[in-house]
């Protein structure tokens, strides 16, 4: 099982996915934002990060780009309730600028852990 | 003396019968001429005629400059201390120009021509050609001492209106105040003459007044007689027939003791009595002298009133002609002056021709006017028929209703250009004539304003229809981004617990539902989302074949008494910029649409694709008009929408069916596929009968991009 990140500002969201990832014996660690999580990166060893895209302070697409800039090898999958001028688009642009794997909200459980092992078994 | 008489008296009587010749045989000039120069000058009698109405004197001048010169002359030698004598014609067309020509022959340079104001008693100057109007025609400053003076007596308008309408009101001719020269003598007496002229519904009247001062007095100076008592009327006068009044004005003399003798003598049915004064040593052969004055004075009454009834009849004629000519060049005028074509018809049922057009006209339908009269309007100028056919019909009821008419026609110009007029007329008939009057109001430019207005009206609606749908659009995305974001716990933590339940199938079953009720609200986010995006679209579906198979994947909702029938007339084969599966979600919600408005059990649904031609206002950009297209129609028997309803069809979440029944997305999803496949819906509805919507799109001959 992996070490995971999970970003994610809404409370509710992350619970219940922290939930299940550790239901499906994963460690999870949880942040409501995406400051400070290169630092986090760097003191931790973390498998995969999950990542909300529309967030607050620092969003998603950022995360992103500085995660896969600092540590290329951790995979990202990006996630999002979708949206015209706030989700869908950035949902291709995450793909476009190297997510390892993008999610539509809201994503059936079985889906996501699916995904999750895609992506740590390529690693 | 006798002797002189009886030689003017016989002369006078041949020049009487060659006048009345003359009469017969002459021009209306001629006659004057006589008038002017064998009548008068031999008589030198002093004529003058008076034409007047109820309010308004006016003199001639056909005899009077010559009795005037005459009168003036007398005047002077008697009156030495006489200012000033006016005489004021009437001068108006060819008298103008009759006293014009004859101005310097008379050589009347003490004399001006001045208006004598009755009420300030001012008397201004008058230049004939410019004030070329009615005035008194004698008028006499009074003599010192004498307020009966010639002027106020006789030619004063207020006497001789006053005179006038007595006459006018008792039907009778009227003794009127005694006429005095300035001197008084009492040798001089006048005779007046009147008729009325009736001249249609307008009175007139022709008045004469006889100084036979120089031949009376002439005569009398060298007879017995000393003075003359009285020359007066005996019977009454009836209007309508020629009147004559002779009046005696004189006083008897103070100094003198007369005898007076009488006369009678009859004129035109008409007994007259003339009495004579004279010196009682002298009244041998007086009854002769009166007898033969008498003989005189009738005889010359009766000529120069019939002279004056004649001029007065050919006058009046030749007013009426001016007048009618002053009419016509008025109307012409008023006409040219109009801003709008105006043309004036004549013609019988077939055809009718201009026979006056206005400058206007020429002018906007590039016409000369030579060109316009005698052209067939009718035929010429309509640009359809049917317009021509509405036109004579309207013609025709204008004559039967005697009402005008108007209509909207485009008429050809004379160049071909076509204007749009609107035609005001109104038509009468005069035996196999059609008269006609048409007034042509260009609309030219306000029609196209009412386009142009129409024209921006659309386009405004059509940008607060698409600003509205982006709102919408935005709005939409915000929620549906939320609302995903709060399905997901929903979805997990289901999941989650149903592990936790284990094998209760009734737990299991309720979490199901649960997840189906997330799946479901998720489908309808999705496609709120699809229906307010423009999404680029990666595949193109191949017409038919797409047809066929949504065809058939809508018949499985559809009950069966329901009649539902599909028509393929499209030869050649093609691609829709649209995938396989939104051409059937398109199809799929148009017949499901169709299905839900027909409440009854029974209807009908029929579904076509058929080339068409695209509509290029709608068209999105004009290098599509190039391909082909196709129209994919749904239309129903059902329910049908009202205006308010169809203009808000496309609304996303709009819908008219029950609640539960639908979600309002069907149509906008489909108009917002239709449109990222380049191509547009149309939508028509009719309440209770039923509603028509059409997928109208580009075909491409390839599948690729």
């Amino acid at each position: 099982m992996a070490n995971l990140l999970l970003i994610d500002d809404d409370d509710l969201v992350r619970f219940s996915l922290t939930e299940l990832l550790t239901d499906a014996g994963h460690q999870v660690v949880e942040m409501s934002s995406g400051l400070g999580c290169e630092a986090y990166l760097e003191s931790q060893l973390i498998d995969c990060v999950i990542t909300d895209i529309v967030m607050p302070d620092k969003d998603g697409i950022e995360v992103l780009l500085s995660v896969k800039k600092t540590f290329p090898h951790i995979p990202v999958i990006a996630l999002s309730g979708g949206g015209r001028i706030s989700g869908r688009e950035y949902l291709v642009m995450a793909d476009a600028l190297g997510a390892d794997a993008v999610v539509d909200k809201p994503v059936m459980p079985d889906v996501l852990l699916e995904t999750v092992s895609r992506v740590l078994d390529k690693t | 003396m006798s002797l002189f008489i009886l030689v003017a008296a016989t002369f006078l009587g041949y020049l009487n019968y060659q006048s009345s010749v003359s009469v017969e045989q002459t021009t209306f000039r001629k006659q004057t001429d006589l008038l002017h120069g064998s009548f008068v000058k031999s008589t030198q009698w002093n004529l003058s005629v008076i034409e007047a109405t109820d309010d308004v004197f006016s003199v001639s001048s056909f005899v009077s400059r010559q009795e005037f010169s005459f009168l003036a002359q007398k005047l002077r030698e008697r009156a030495p201390g006489l200012r000033a004598i006016e005489w004021i014609p009437e001068l108006r067309g060819s008298q103008l120009e009759s006293y014009q020509r004859s101005a310097h022959i008379d050589g009347l340079s003490d004399f001006s021509f001045k208006r004598f104001d009755t009420e300030s008693g001012a008397l201004t100057a008058l230049t004939p050609s410019k004030d070329g109007v009615y005035a008194p025609i004698f008028y006499a400053e009074p003599y010192a001492l004498n307020e009966r003076a010639l002027g106020f007596d006789l030619f004063s308008n207020q006497e001789r209106k006053t005179f006038l309408q007595q006459v006018k009101a008792s039907n009778t001719l009227m003794a009127s105040e005694p006429i005095q020269l300035v001197e008084d003598p009492p040798t001089v007496a006048s005779v007046m003459l009147a008729k009325y002229v009736k001249n249609g519904a307008q009175p007139g009247w022709i008045m004469g007044i006889w100084h036979y001062s120089s031949l009376v007095e002439d005569a009398l100076s060298a007879s017995p007689f000393k003075n003359t008592e009285h020359l007066r009327l005996v019977d009454k006068v009836d209007v309508q027939s020629i009147e004559v009044y002779p009046v005696y004005r004189g006083r008897p003399a103070p100094h003198a003791e007369h005898q007076y003798h009488a006369t009678q003598f009859a004129l035109a049915n008409r007994r007259f009595e003339l009495v004579l004064g004279f010196e009682t040593q002298h009244h041998l052969g007086g009854a002769l002298v009166i007898f033969v004055l008498g003989y005189i004075l009738a005889s010359l009454s009766w000529y120069a009133l019939n002279q004056l009834a004649a001029r007065q009849a050919l006058e009046i004629k030749l007013k009426e002609e001016e007048y009618l000519r002053d009419q016509l060049e008025t109307f012409k005028r008023y006409l040219d002056a109009a801003p709008l074509p105006v043309g004036i018809l004549e013609g019988d049922r077939e055809s009718r021709q201009y026979v006056y057009v206005n400058q206007e006209m020429c002018r906007l339908f590039g016409y000369t006017f030579d060109e316009l009269i005698g052209l067939n309007a009718t035929q010429k100028m309509f640009v359809h028929d049917s317009d021509r056919e509405a036109f004579n019909r309207l013609v025709w009821d204008s004559i039967e209703k005697n009402e005008p008419f108007v209509m909207e026609a485009p008429l050809y110009l004379k160049n071909k250009e076509q204007r749009h007029f609107e035609l005001a007329g109104r038509y009468t008939q005069e035996g196999d004539r059609l008269l006609g009057t048409l007034f042509y109001f260009d609309i030219t430019e306000r029609i196209q304003y009412d386009q142009a207005q129409k024209d921006l009206l659309e386009s405004e609606r059509k940008l607060v229809q698409s600003r509205r749908l982006e709102a919408i659009g935005n709005l939409m995305a915000g929620m549906a981004h939320s609302l995903n974001n709060h399905m997901q716990p929903i979805l997990v933590l289901a999941g989650l617990l149903r592990r936790k339940v284990g094998e209760d199938p009734k737990a299991q079953d309720y979490l199901t539902k649960m997840e189906e009720a997330v799946t479901g609200a998720t489908s309808i986010l999705q496609r709120a989302l699809t229906a307010s995006r423009l999404e680029k679209l990666s595949h193109r579906a191949k017409i038919k074949s797409s047809f066929t198979a949504a065809i058939e994947l809508a018949a499985i909702g559809i009950p069966s008494t329901i009649i539902y029938s599909h028509q393929i007339s499209l030869t050649e084969d093609g691609y829709v910029a649209l995938d396989k599966i939104n051409l059937e979600v398109c199809l799929l919600n148009l017949i499901h649409n169709a299905r839900d408005a027909i409440d009854e059990a029974h209807g009908e649904i029929r579904v076509s694709l058929s080339r068409l031609t695209p509509d290029a206002e709608r068209v999105e950009s004009p290098d599509l008009l190039s391909l082909d297209w196709i129209a994919i129609k749904v239309e129903d028997s059902g329910l049908g929408m009202n205006d308010e309803q169809l203009a808000r069809a496309l609304d996303p979440f709009y819908t008219t069916k029950d609640p539960g029944k639908g979600t309002g997305l069907g149509l906008s999803e489909t108009h917002s596929l239709v449109m990222q496949a380049h191509g547009y819906l149309t939508v028509s509805s009719v309440p209770h009968e039923g509603t028509s919507v059409a997928l109208c799109l580009p075909v491409y001959p390839d599948a690729s991009n």
